[in-house]
C-alpha cells in the first residue's frame, strides 16, 4: 500500500510530535505508580470511612490508574486529540447510562414484587 | 487492518468509461470477495431489497390479519441498514474523492457478517411464522412469539430459546453495523482531500458521520443486552427475569438505550439525503449549511439522552419520566432546524419536480407529521394515555418507516444513474411516487385517529366501531405495495431498456458527479476541483445525452496530493482501533450498569457475597496485568524505534502475562465450581439450585477432623454468621472471610463474630439476590477474560509478523494497535478488581 521505507518510517517516528517515543524512566515511573496505587486500593479497604466514601475512593484510584495507562502506555498524551475525544465520549456515555439507570432503579425498586422464592439455606 | 489511502481523484466531465466497476472483472467470486466499495454497496442493495420484499409480504399478510410475525425483520434487516449500507457505501468514498473506504477488507467482512446474521434471523422468524400459521416446527424448534423489542419477561418465557436465537442474530447484525460505522468515521477523518474542510463536506457525509457515532456507541450496549438475555435464559441469572429476582425495568433501560438512538440510525442518513435532493432540485445553495451540519451531530448525541421516553408506563419512576420528557422535547429542536432550512432552500428556488424531488417533498410532509406526533408521546400527560396504542404505531411508522422509505427511494432514484449507468423512466418514477405517498398516508394516518380513541397496538382485530379505519388502513397498505412494485418495475425497466446516463444528469456539484456513470473501478483518475458542494452555478445543462457540464472554475482546489499517505495510513489504523475500543467500553458499560443497579439497591448482598472472592488471586491478576501492560508499552516503543529483537522479547513477556492472568482465572473458577458457587442454578444460593454440595466435595485426608455433615448444615441453616462454618469448605473458599481486607492468606484466624455480615443478617429479598452477585462476577470476569484472549490473539499475530519480517513497516503499526487492545483490558480490570473483590 505504501512505499515508505523502513528508515523513513523510523525517521518519522522520531521527528513528529505525535509519534514521540516515551523515555524509559517515564515508563518505569508509571509502572511503579500503578503498583503503588494497587497497594493503595487494597489498603483503603482496611480503613472504614463508610460505604460510599470507600467506594468512591476505590473508583477514584482505579480512575487514576486508568488515566496513567491511557496517557502513557496507550500514548494518548502524544496521540491525535481526536482519539482522546473518542475515549472520553465513550466514558461519558457509559457514565450517563449507568447514572440514569441506577438513579431510576432506586426510585421504583420499593414497588417491585418480591421474588417468588429464595434459595434453601446453604 | 490495512488501510486504503485516497490515491485517486475523479474526473470532471469524464466520458462514459468502457471499463467501469461493473465490467472491471467478471464471475461470482469477483463480486463475493470484492474490496470495491461500489460493488459491496450493490450487494447490500440486492440483499436488503430481497429482505424488504420478504418483510413486505409479511406486512401485507399481517395487514390481512393472517399472521403476526412481528416487524423485527423489517426493522433490523431493512430499515436500519438500508441507507448507510447501500447508499453510504456506494457514495461516501466518491463524495470524498477517494478510491475506497479506509478499511476495504473490514467493509467486505461487514457485508458477509450482515448476510450471515440476516439469514439466521430470517430463519428464526420464518420458523415462528410457520409454527404460528401451520403448526409445524422447523429444525431447531424456533417459535418466536414476542415483539421486536424483546421485552423481559416475555423474552425469557416459553419462547425464550427462540428469543435467544433471534437475539444472537441481532448481535451478529450489530457487529456488522459497528464495522460499517468504524469505516465511515475513519474514512471521513482520513480520506478527505486537501481543500475539503469539515464545512465543505456534503451534508450527506455529516449525516453518515452522526449515524456512525450512534452505531458504535449503541451497538455495544445492544451486544451486552442480548448476551444477558441469552445468559438469563440458559443460566437463570436473575439480572432481568423477575422470577429469579431480576429487574425487568432494567432490561427496558438496556434495550432502549440502544433502540432509541437506533431510531436516529434510520432517520439521520435519510435527512442527509434530503439535504442533497432539496438543494439539487431547487437549483439553489442549501440554506443554513452549518446549522444542518451541527444539528446532524446534535441529533446523534441528544438521541442518547431520550431513551426513557419509551418507558413512561414501564414502572419507571416519576422523576425520570419528567427528565426524559424534557429531553425528548430537546431532541425535537435540531430536527425542526433541518425542516426549516429545507423549506427555506425551496423558497424561490427553481424547483424541478422529478422523481427524487417528489420523494424529498413527500419526506418533508411525512417527517413533519411524524415529528409533531412525537411531541404528544413525549409529553407525559398525553404520552401515558397514548402509549402502546395505534397512535404509537402510526408515529413510529411516520418517523421511521415512512421517512426512511421516502428518503431511501429518493436517494435510489437520485444515484441510480450513477450506480447503474442507466436512466430510469421518469413517468414511471413519478407515478410510483404518487402511489407510495397516497398509499402510505392512507395506511397509517387512520391509526392516529384510532389510537387517540384508545385502540391498542398489536391487536389482530378492531372493535366494530373502528372497523372502517381498519379497512382504510388495509386499502392504503395495498396501494403502497402497488407503488413499491411500480418503483421496482422502473428499475428493472431501466436496467433493460434505459438510455445511458450522463456523468451528471442532475447538475449537482458533489464529487461523485464529476466522474462517469457508472464510475470506473478506481472512481476515476483525473483530478477534480474541491469546492463548495452546493455551489451549482458552474453547471450548465447541455442535452439529455450529455447532461450537465461544468464550466471552468479557477477557484476550485484540486484534490490532495498523496504525499502524506504513510502517516495517514497509520493514523487511520489507530483511529479505527480506538473506535473499536470505545465499543468494548460500552459493552462493559452495560455490565457495570447492572452491577451499579444491584449494588445500589442491595448493598448488603454485595458486602456479604464478596467475601467468597479470592482476594489473593484478584491481587495477583492485577499485578500480572500491570506487568503485561508495561511490557506491551515497552514493546510498542521498540517497534517505534525499529528494534525488532526488543519487540519480540516484550511481546513474549506480554503473552506470558496474559497467560498468567488466564491461569489465575482458571484456578478461581475451578474453586467456585467445586464449592457450588457457579453461575445461575449451579450456585448454592440460587432458588433452583438442586445439587448436593456433599456429592463432590474435595477429598480430605483420613486423619483430618470431620467438621460435620454438610447436608445437615444445609437443613439447619448457617452456623453462627458463616454460611459454610463447620463444612469442609470453610478453610478453602474464604481466604479473607471474616475480614474486609484483601490479600489475606487462606486459613487465617477468624475475627470475632459480629465484625462481618453473615447470612443470618440478610432478609429474604436480599438472600434471593446473592446468586445475582455471582452472575455478575462471572459475566464481568468472563467477558474480561474473553477480551484478554482476543488481545493475546492480536499480539500473537504481531509476534509472527515480527518473526517473519525484518522490515519494521510490516510490524510497527500493528504492534501499536495490538498493544492498545491489551492496555484496555488492563484498564477495565482496574475497576473490576475493587468492585468485585474489595468491597468494604
Amino acid at each position: 500500500m505504501t512505499n515508505t521505507t523502513e528508515s523513513q518510517s523510523i525517521a518519522i517516528a522520531r521527528s513528529t510530535p505525535r509519534d514521540r517515543t516515551i523515555s524509559p524512566w517515564m515508563m518505569i515511573g508509571v509502572l511503579i505508580a500503578l503498583l503503588m496505587l494497587t497497594a493503595a486500593t487494597v489498603a483503603l479497604t482496611r480503613v472504614d470511612m463508610g460505604d460510599t466514601v470507600n467506594l468512591w475512593l476505590a473508583l477514584g484510584v482505579a480512575g487514576t490508574q486508568g488515566l496513567l495507562v491511557s496517557l502513557y502506555f496507550m500514548r494518548l498524551r502524544w496521540d491525535s486529540p481526536f482519539n482522546g475525544v473518542v475515549l472520553v465520549a465513550a466514558l461519558f456515555f457509559v457514565a450517563l447510562f449507568i447514572g440514569i439507570a441506577v438513579l431510576d432503579s432506586r426510585e421504583y425498586h420499593p414497588n417491585l414484587a418480591p421474588p417468588t422464592g429464595i434459595a434453601p439455606q446453604p | 487492518m490495512s488501510a486504503v489511502v485516497p490515491s485517486s481523484s475523479i474526473s470532471p466531465l469524464a466520458p462514459p468509461a468502457r471499463d467501469n466497476y461493473l465490467t472491471h472483472s467478471r464471475g461470482i467470486r469477483s463480486w463475493i470477495f470484492t474490496l470495491d466499495h461500489k460493488r459491496i454497496g450493490v450487494m447490500y442493495l440486492v440483499a436488503i431489497l430481497t429482505f424488504f420484499l420478504i418483510g413486505s409480504v409479511f406486512a401485507i399478510l399481517l395487514r390481512s390479519q393472517l399472521l403476526a410475525p412481528g416487524p423485527a425483520l423489517m426493522v433490523f434487516l431493512v430499515i436500519i441498514p438500508a441507507i448507510p449500507a447501500v447508499l453510504g457505501n456506494f457514495v461516501l468514498p466518491m463524495m470524498l474523492g477517494a478510491r475506497g473506504v479506509a478499511f476495504p477488507r473490514i467493509n467486505l467482512l461487514g457485508f458477509h457478517i450482515y448476510c450471515a446474521g440476516a439469514l439466521f434471523l430470517l430463519y428464526v422468524i420464518s420458523s415462528g411464522v410457520i409454527h404460528t400459521a401451520f403448526g409445524k416446527t422447523l429444525p431447531g424448534g424456533f417459535n418466536l412469539d414476542a415483539g421486536w423489542d424483546f421485552s423481559v419477561p416475555y423474552s425469557a418465557g416459553k419462547a425464550a430459546g427462540s428469543m435467544t436465537a433471534a437475539a444472537f442474530g441481532l448481535l451478529i447484525l450489530g457487529f456488522s453495523a459497528v464495522l460499517t460505522g468504524v469505516n465511515f468515521i475513519v474514512s471521513i477523518h482520513m480520506l478527505r482531500p486537501r481543500g475539503m474542510t469539515w464545512f465543505r463536506m456534503p451534508l450527506f457525509l455529516w449525516a453518515l458521520y452522526g449515524t456512525a457515532i450512534i452505531q458504535i456507541v449503541a451497538n455495544g450496549v445492544l451486544g451486552i443486552t442480548f448476551l444477558l438475555v441469552a445468559a438469563e435464559h440458559f443460566r437463570h441469572l436473575g439480572i432481568f427475569d423477575p422470577n429469579f429476582g431480576g429487574d425487568p425495568v432494567l432490561f427496558e433501560h438496556f434495550f432502549w438505550f440502544y433502540a432509541h438512538p437506533a431510531v436516529y440510525i434510520m432517520i439521520l442518513p435519510a435527512m442527509g439525503i434530503i439535504s442533497e435532493l432539496i438543494s439539487t432540485f431547487s437549483r439553489k445553495h442549501i440554506f443554513g449549511y452549518k446549522f444542518i451540519a451541527y444539528s446532524s451531530i446534535s441529533i446523534a448525541l441528544l438521541g442518547f439522552l431520550a431513551w426513557g421516553q419509551h418507558m413512561f408506563v414501564s414502572g419507571q419512576s416519576g422523576l425520570v419520566n419528567a427528565i426524559f420528557s424534557l429531553l425528548t422535547f430537546g431532541v425535537a429542536i435540531p430536527s425542526a432546524i433541518q425542516i426549516c432550512n429545507w423549506l427555506h432552500t425551496l423558497h424561490r428556488g427553481s424547483i424541478r419536480l422529478q422523481t427524487p424531488m417528489l420523494y424529498a417533498l413527500g419526506f418533508i410532509v411525512i417527517f413533519t407529521i411524524g415529528s409533531l406526533s412525537g411531541l404528544f408521546l413525549g409529553a407525559i400527560a398525553t404520552g401515558i394515555h397514548l402509549s402502546k396504542t395505534s397512535f404509537d404505531v402510526a408515529h413510529f411508522h411516520y418517523v421511521l418507516v415512512g421517512s426512511t422509505l421516502f428518503a431511501f427511494l429518493g436517494g435510489m432514484y437520485y444515484w441510480w444513474p450513477k450506480i447503474t449507468g442507466k436512466m430510469y423512466c421518469e413517468k414511471g418514477g413519478v407515478i410510483g411516487a404518487i402511489f407510495v405517498f397516497v398509499g402510505f398516508n392512507l395506511a397509517f394516518f387512520p391509526l392516529f385517529i384510532a389510537g387517540s380513541r384508545g385502540v391498542p397496538s398489536r391487536y389482530a382485530t378492531h372493535a366494530p366501531q373502528y372497523q372502517a379505519l381498519g379497512i382504510i388502513s388495509s386499502v392504503g397498505a395495498y396501494i403502497l405495495a402497488v407503488g413499491l412494485v411500480i418503483a421496482l418495475l422502473t428499475w428493472i425497466h431501466s436496467l433493460k431498456r434505459g438510455r445511458n446516463a450522463p456523468a451528471n444528469p442532475w447538475g449537482a456539484n458533489s464529487l461523485e458527479w464529476h466522474t462517469s456513470s457508472p464510475p470506473p473501478h478506481d472512481n476515476g483518475q483525473v483530478e477534480a476541483p474541491v469546492g463548495d458542494p452546493y455551489d451549482l452555478t458552474a453547471w450548465r445543462f447541455v442535452s439529455l445525452e450529455e447532461g450537465w457540464v461544468r464550466q471552468e472554475n479557477p477557484d476550485g482546489n484540486q484534490l490532495a496530493d498523496r504525499s502524506e499517505a504513510a502517516e495517514r495510513q497509520d493514523a487511520s489504523g489507530k483511529l479505527g482501533m480506538w473506535l473499536f475500543l470505545s465499543t468494548i467500553l460500552l459493552i462493559f458499560g452495560g455490565l457495570f450498569c447492572a452491577y451499579g443497579a444491584y449494588r445500589y439497591n442491595y448493598p448488603r448482598v454485595f458486602a456479604y457475597a464478596h467475601q467468597y472472592m479470592d482476594k489473593k488471586l484478584g491481587g495477583i491478576t492485577t499485578v500480572i496485568l500491570i506487568a503485561g501492560s508495561f511490557a506491551m508499552a515497552w514493546g510498542a516503543r521498540c517497534a517505534q524505534l525499529g528494534k525488532r529483537a526488543g519487540l519480540i522479547f516484550c511481546l513474549i513477556v506480554t503473552l506470558l502475562g496474559g497467560l498468567g492472568s488466564v491461569w489465575a482465572r482458571t484456578i478461581e473458577y475451578r474453586g467456585q465450581k467445586q464449592h457450588h458457587l457457579w453461575i445461575g442454578a449451579g450456585n448454592r444460593y440460587h432458588k433452583d439450585y438442586a445439587g448436593d454440595p456433599a456429592a463432590d466435595e474435595p477429598k480430605e485426608p483420613a486423619e483430618a477432623p470431620v467438621a460435620g455433615d454438610d447436608a445437615e448444615v444445609r437443613r439447619q441453616g448457617p452456623a453462627d454468621l458463616d454460611p459454610l462454618a463447620g463444612t469442609l469448605d470453610e478453610p478453602k473458599i474464604k481466604p479473607s472471610f471474616n475480614t474486609a481486607v484483601g490479600l489475606m492468606p487462606a486459613g487465617a484466624p477468624l475475627e470475632p463474630a459480629g465484625r462481618h455480615l453473615g447470612y443470618k443478617d440478610l432478609n429474604n429479598a436480599e438472600r434471593a439476590h446473592i446468586s445475582t452477585f455471582f452472575s455478575l462476577y462471572f459475566l464481568m470476569s468472563g467477558l474480561h477474560g474473553l477480551f484478554l484472549l482476543i488481545g493475546m490473539g492480536l499480539i500473537i499475530r504481531v509476534l509472527l509478523l515480527a518473526v517473519c519480517h525484518r522490515s519494521s513497516t510490516a510490524w510497527a503499526g500493528p504492534a501499536n494497535r495490538a498493544g492498545l487492545c491489551f492496555q484496555l483490558v488492563t484498564l477495565i480490570w482496574f475497576f473490576i478488581f475493587p468492585l468485585l473483590y474489595l468491597i468494604h
